[in-house]
């Protein structure tokens, strides 16, 4: 049954009948440990219940500062009676650093879930969660998916009080806040919402608020669930909201007045909202000096170009548009395609196929595997297709540059529109030559000027046009020019430098 | 800022963009051969004049629309000529506007026919720039207005490549200066109109600006302007590559000068005009297109454009198929460009000459 279902149950005064409630919900669960507990008051002692999960929480801190203390205790002479006795007095043996108390089941039942160990004592109606949570997890480890040369090499990992705390860590402000939320009837999934309070657009962190608390999925296993059931444009080719796994990215998007949202158990966070613009920076571009950063940025983009368009643009000019390359080179293609019993179209859809084919069982297989597939791929693939007269040499060219410039973007998800727009582009290219590439191109720009990200539009500050265009899209301007924050935040407290 | 641009409107610099973007399309292509057949080497003279003139339109235009911020082309056309001459108007400019959008579509159909793909049926590809153009305005005007905000970057390139004939230019081509006459310069003005044509659609998108300050009349004729410029430096510098004579050979002189230069690598600069010049085109094609979308809208009353705009798809299709070759195109063209005379010239300043009767009455009244 739902946690949430047990809301209305309150606990009980006796501990037999709660010790048998619980029995009762936790049947054949044989991870959850009920343990009995004496404590000395006055000449007579008192019951204790201490219900945990065992493999969520520190054995040893239970055993060192629960039960020690409890059962070592030894009431001062004040303390006669059973009724002089309260949770107080309980609180106070106690050396856990995070107490708090729980009345009904279902905060009960979350406490012990999410490893907390519930103790409750005999004519109380209310029970102590105690903060024993431990459990394997990975430490702080460079992103891989995200990794940078100049900055911190530190990653987000899979909890989320760890991650907070990494980007507290770097940011240190009281107008941080971190709002809680719990996603997902059975899973119970903590989000936090991170926002800085002055900074942020208020209109739309409340609509982005209302929006997470209506979300009634009964599972969230990773930041990509709440990504797709907020996005607006579910079936657009580019994402529209960020992800990361760097908490420096994290810190920057803050300081513009961005929302971050992270799940427990994720290591991917979410930034919105987003532009067209932010998938080409990376923190490199700021940490790097002007000139170099900007070279890097503007890299992004040929890499963007050549991604998406071009294969397309190869079939395009072999099948359509010879004149337009010199004679020379038109010659000396000719001549190794002459062999090739395929249309330049199949040719470019078979390599490219092959390459994605490539890349997935690579980022599928363990590193060292993964490696050597890469390299049977490239070379031996490549190199048997040509003897075999089945792709010419300039074909294996420009499939491996248009697999290399995908791989420019910052965030690795982010390159997924590029590797499946070039399908439709090959297509369009052998179908209408130059002129299909300009129309699916016109077509893109259509489709990226109609969607908007959480109300800010895909290509701001482009289209709409906006001054900001000038200072951080395309190219960084130097620091000192960036005083202003993005139109993104709220309009009060714009200026950076103060 | 948060949602503000999401609804049906365009901000100021849109309109801006919208009123340049327009403006640089098809007509491009054989300016400088059709003026200079009537004003020889001064044809870059009719052009200026013709551009500082439409300036003074546009500025008149700006004035009248203005006093009517919260009115549409329809309301004050009925308010200014009475209910009757509005609805008249309204359906004469939807059809002049449907024949514009085909022309515009025929002329981009038989460029690319030509330049690219030679072998492709006419239908096929006059097909794919209208599901392009429905495509690009079924959202509304919103993201049409963002488009052409995207495209207008492209003009620059597209500019350079005016400069690239510069080291072959013999500048006697232009000499003597002014000696046509001037009867024959103010005849050169009437060919020029196709390709200024197409700015009175701020007529109709002016009420969708959503900040109306006081610098839009400036700034729109500081647009036509710019257009003015970007013309006569091609006309001048087409006319001094081939002299006047020479162009009248040449159909499409815009493209075919870039083939008398010779650059280092790639063989044929003409295609790479041709792409830049197609996605300018396509934002022409979608804000002709559109316009009478908006027009139909408000004389049936409808709430949104979307049904219009599936309505005459196939109209626009049926009518852009009509030309059976290249230079059927270019007199159609002209046929435009003189409806443009009555449109472009002639209602705004009928509408600004009753505006200002209208004020003076008003004004009137109020005394007594």
């Amino acid at each position: 049954m739902k946690v949430e279902n047990y809301k209305s149950t309150l606990l009980s005064k006796k501990l037999n009948e709660n010790l048998l409630q619980l029995k009762d919900i936790f049947s054949d669960c044989c991870d959850i440990i009920y343990r009995k507990l004496k404590i000395n008051v006055g000449n007579t002692s008192l019951d204790l219940l201490m219900v945990f999960t065992d493999g969520l929480v520190d054995t040893q801190t239970i055993n060192e500062h629960i039960m020690k203390p409890i059962t070592t205790y030894q009431p001062s002479p004040t303390l006669k009676t059973l009724s002089s006795f309260t949770l107080d007095t309980l609180k106070n043996v106690i050396t856990i650093n995070n107490v708090d108390e729980v009345s009904n089941y279902q905060e009960v039942l979350y406490a012990i879930l999410s490893g907390d160990t519930v103790l409750m004592v005999n004519g109380f109606d209310i029970g102590l969660s105690l903060n024993t949570k431990g459990w394997a997890e990975r430490t702080v480890e460079e992103p891989p998916a995200e990794s940078v040369i100049r900055g911190s090499r530190e990653g987000l990992t899979e909890n989320l009080s760890s991650n907070v705390g990494l980007i507290r860590r770097k940011l240190k402000d009281t107008s941080l806040k971190a709002k809680e939320l719990i996603i997902g009837t059975r899973t119970q999934t903590m989000i936090n919402v991170l926002y800085m309070d002055d900074l942020v657009n208020k209109q739309l962190l409340n609509d982005l608020i209302n929006e997470l608390e209506s979300i009634e999925i009964d599972g969230i296993f990773e930041s990509g669930y709440i990504e797709q059931l907020i996005e607006k444009h579910p079936y657009s080719p580019f994402p529209q909201v960020q992800v990361t796994e760097r908490p420096d990215k994290i810190c920057g998007n803050l300081l513009e007045g961005r929302i971050i949202i992270l799940v427990d158990g994720a290591p991917l966070s979410l930034i919105l909202p987003m532009s067209f613009f932010l998938l080409f920076q990376s923190p490199e571009d700021y940490n790097e000096r002007i000139i170099f950063g900007n070279l890097l940025r503007l890299l992004r983009f040929l890499g963007f170009i050549i991604a998406t368009s071009f294969p397309s643009i190869y079939v395009a000019l072999i099948s359509f548009h010879q004149q337009m390359l010199p004679a020379d080179l038109i010659v000396d293609l000719s001549k190794t395609r002459a062999q090739i019993p395929f249309p330049p179209v199949v040719e470019a859809l078979l390599m490219e196929l092959t390459i994605e084919l490539l890349r997935e069982a690579s980022a599928r297989l363990p590193g060292t595997i993964g490696q050597t597939i890469g390299i049977v791929g490239a070379i031996v693939i490549g190199d048997a297709a040509v003897r075999a007269n089945i792709a010419s040499p300039a074909m294996v060219i420009v499939v491996a540059i248009t697999a290399i410039g995908s791989y420019v973007l910052p965030h690795y998800s982010t390159t997924y529109p590029l590797r499946f727009l070039r399908f439709p582009m090959i297509f369009m290219a052998a179908t209408f030559g130059a002129f299909g590439i300009i129309i699916a191109w016109a077509w893109i720009i259509i489709h990226l000027c109609s969607i908007s990200s959480f109300g800010f539009p895909y290509l701001s500050p482009l289209a709409p046009y906006d001054s900001e265009f000038t200072k951080d899209t395309v190219l960084r301007k130097p620091f000192w020019f960036l005083r202003q924050r993005p139109k993104v935040a709220n309009k009060n407290n714009r200026n950076r430098w103060s | 800022m948060y949602q503000k641009y999401t609804g049906g409107e365009i901000s100021a610099i849109q309109a801006y963009i919208i009123i340049v973007s327009i403006m640089i399309g098809t007509g491009i292509l054989n300016l400088a051969r059709v003026v200079s057949e009537v004003s020889k080497q001064d044809a870059w003279i009719s052009v200026l004049i013709n551009g500082i003139f439409i300036s003074l339109i546009i500025g008149l235009i700006t004035y009248t629309v203005g006093r009517f911020p919260e009115l549409n082309f329809l309301q004050y056309c009925s308010y200014l000529l009475s209910k009757p001459i509005g609805y008249l108007i309204s359906f004469a400019y939807i059809i002049y506007s449907i024949a514009f959008t085909a022309t515009i579509i025929s002329f981009l159909t038989e460029m690319a026919s030509t330049w690219l793909l030679p072998n492709t049926p006419i239908f096929i590809i006059s097909f794919i720039i209208v599901i392009t153009g429905v495509y690009m305005i079924q959202h509304g005007l919103t993201v049409l207005a963002r488009y052409n905000e995207v495209i207008v970057f492209l003009l620059i390139p597209l500019a350079l490549l005016i400069f690239v004939g510069m080291p072959e230019v013999r500048l006697i081509n232009l000499r003597p200066v002014g000696a046509t006459g001037i009867t024959a310069i103010l005849k050169g003005v009437v060919p020029s109109f196709y390709a200024f044509a197409g700015y009175e659609v701020i007529m109709i998108y002016y009420p969708y600006i959503s900040n109306k300050s006081k610098h839009i009349t400036k700034y729109s004729v500081l647009s036509i302007l710019l257009v003015t410029i970007f013309y006569t430096a091609t006309v001048i510098s087409q006319i001094a590559l081939y002299g006047h004579e020479e162009i009248q050979h040449v159909l499409y002189p815009s493209i075919n000068y870039l083939r008398a230069v010779d650059f280092p690598f790639i063989e044929r600069m003409e295609l790479f005009f041709t792409i830049f010049w197609t996605l300018t085109v396509l934002g022409t094609v979608g804000l002709q297109y559109f316009a009478t979308s908006i027009v139909l809208q408000s004389v049936f009353k409808n709430k949104t454009t979307r049904f219009f705009t599936y309505l005459l798809a196939p109209l626009v299709f049926g009518l852009s198929l009509y030309p059976q070759n290249t230079p059927q195109v270019a007199d159609i063209g002209s046929i435009i460009g003189n409806l443009n005379f009555f449109f472009g010239i002639l209602l705004p300043i009928i509408l600004f000459i009753m505006c200002i009767i209208r004020e003076g009455r008003r004004k009137n009244e109020q005394k007594i």
